[in-house]
């Protein structure tokens, strides 16, 4: 089992950065992003022992999580999970055609704005997927639901994100853009 | 494949989190479907943009500075810098731990394989815990376990075979004590993680891991054996091979 010490040398100082991020993508907001993760180096180093022979990036951004949506609940949370079942916004994939997205015409501003829109879950796999890099098994890890929710909530988020940045070409017709 | 079912596997296929046979059927499927095909460019330029452009907040100075001083350990920090350098010179080994493995693990001899393989990662990023007794002498090496453990682990000299003993430690592998014996192949480091256990034997079985690690398992005069190295193949069943000529001969 990792001693203490080791475990703040090797799991807590060397992703500081990967907690901090996360924890200010989920809340938006500096000061209580701040809050959560001193919050979560206190818990990690308490419940040290509870890591075991698993990755140690995934076990700490849990522990970030879990703290930051306590803080959320706790505070100020009107982005709560009900929304995550609201998709009736989307229009089906297959039942208008995607507009292209080119990258190149994305400023850095309306990113920030797409991805803060979403519910916090949706927030969450984004950036472990897209800034860590985390899989599929590691973002499961992390959030504490099925490999196959991850799936459905990457896809979720990304088509979110799609829309709120290029709309598809069918509702640019129906508002006469 | 129908535009439905390619587009629910869509994502996946792009993050390669898709098994070969439906990753193949998808790739068919966008090869010949304008409008999944432009599904598919969406997320590549999506995350192009996401990655260039969404910002990455760094921990504030304040924050790593507060953090920095709950650790109730600092005296550690200049021993665990000097380790990790060491750790990268030695076998740039570091990387290994932060490639995802996108392996579902079911089978409780991978998953054991798995803890073992963990364990000796672990066992060399912490070089202050590579090992508890630090010597190449079995006759130090050996008892020093004798207080510690319910059972005496057999340690054999390889050193003329090319495997010089660096020492051992205990170690915890699935919740038992276990010991381990580490010892050297050039620049290599071999974990031998050794506990008692009902079966009196089972043959070699060879394990390679998806970060790259070979690992050997057998079990031999009532004991389990998992040796786990990123030496070759053939390197680490030698090592085997002493370790069961060496274990057979000492009883």
């Amino acid at each position: 089992v990792a001693d203490q010490p080791r475990l703040f040398e090797t799991v807590v100082l060397p992703h500081l950065d990967a907690a901090y991020n996360l924890a200010r993508w989920i809340l938006r907001n500096e000061d209580n992003a701040q809050e959560v993760v001193q919050e979560s180096a206190m818990r990690a180093l308490k419940y040290h022992h509870t890591l075991r022979g698993e990755d140690a990036l995934p076990w700490l951004l849990q522990i970030v999580r879990n703290t930051a949506f306590t803080w959320l609940e706790r505070n100020q949370r009107n982005d709560a999970v009900e929304s995550l079942a609201d998709d009736t916004m989307i229009p089906d994939d297959s039942a208008s055609d995607p507009s292209s997205i080119v990258s190149d015409q994305l400023d850095a501003e309306s990113l920030v704005r797409a991805v803060d829109g979403l519910p916090a879950e949706f927030r969450e796999v984004i950036v472990l997927r897209e800034l860590e890099g985390l899989s599929y098994k590691q973002i499961a890890q992390t959030t504490g639901v099925s490999i196959g929710t991850v799936m459905s909530r990457i896809s979720r988020a990304r088509k979110r994100l799609q829309i709120a940045l290029v709309p598809p070409a069918q509702q640019e017709l129906d508002h006469g853009m | 494949m129908e535009c439905r079912r390619a587009q629910n596997l869509i994502d996946a296929y792009f993050d390669e989190e898709l098994d070969t046979l439906h990753a193949m059927e998808v790739e068919a499927h966008v090869h010949e479907c304008g409008r999944c095909a432009t599904m598919l460019n969406n997320r590549k330029a999506l995350r192009q943009a996401l990655r260039a452009k969404l910002p990455y907040y760094k921990a504030p100075d304040l924050l790593r500075r507060k953090v920095t001083g709950n650790n109730p350990f600092p005296w550690r920090r200049l021993a665990f810098a000097m380790a990790a350098c060491f750790v990268l010179a030695v076998g740039g080994l570091s990387w290994s731990i932060m490639m995802p493995s996108s392996r579902h693990i079911a089978d409780p001899s991978i998953q054991l394989a798995d803890a073992v393989e963990s364990d000796h990662v672990r066992s060399l990023l912490n070089l202050d815990h590579l090992t508890d007794v630090l010597s190449s002498d079995k006759h130090t090496v050996k008892p020093w376990f004798a207080g510690k453990l319910p059972f005496a682990p057999p340690v054999p000299d390889l050193a003329s075979d090319g495997f010089p003993l660096i020492g051992g430690r205990l170690d915890v592998i699935e919740h038992q004590t276990v010991a381990a014996l580490v010892y050297k192949k050039d620049k290599h480091l071999i974990n031998l993680f050794i506990w008692p256990t009902g079966s009196g034997a089972a043959p070699y079985e060879t394990i390679t891991t998806p970060r790259g690690y070979h690992i050997i398992h057998w079990i031999a005069n009532g004991m389990e054996f998992w040796a786990v190295s990123d030496v070759e193949s053939k390197e680490l069943v030698h090592f085997a091979d002493l370790q069961g000529t060496a274990t057979t001969t000492n009883h």
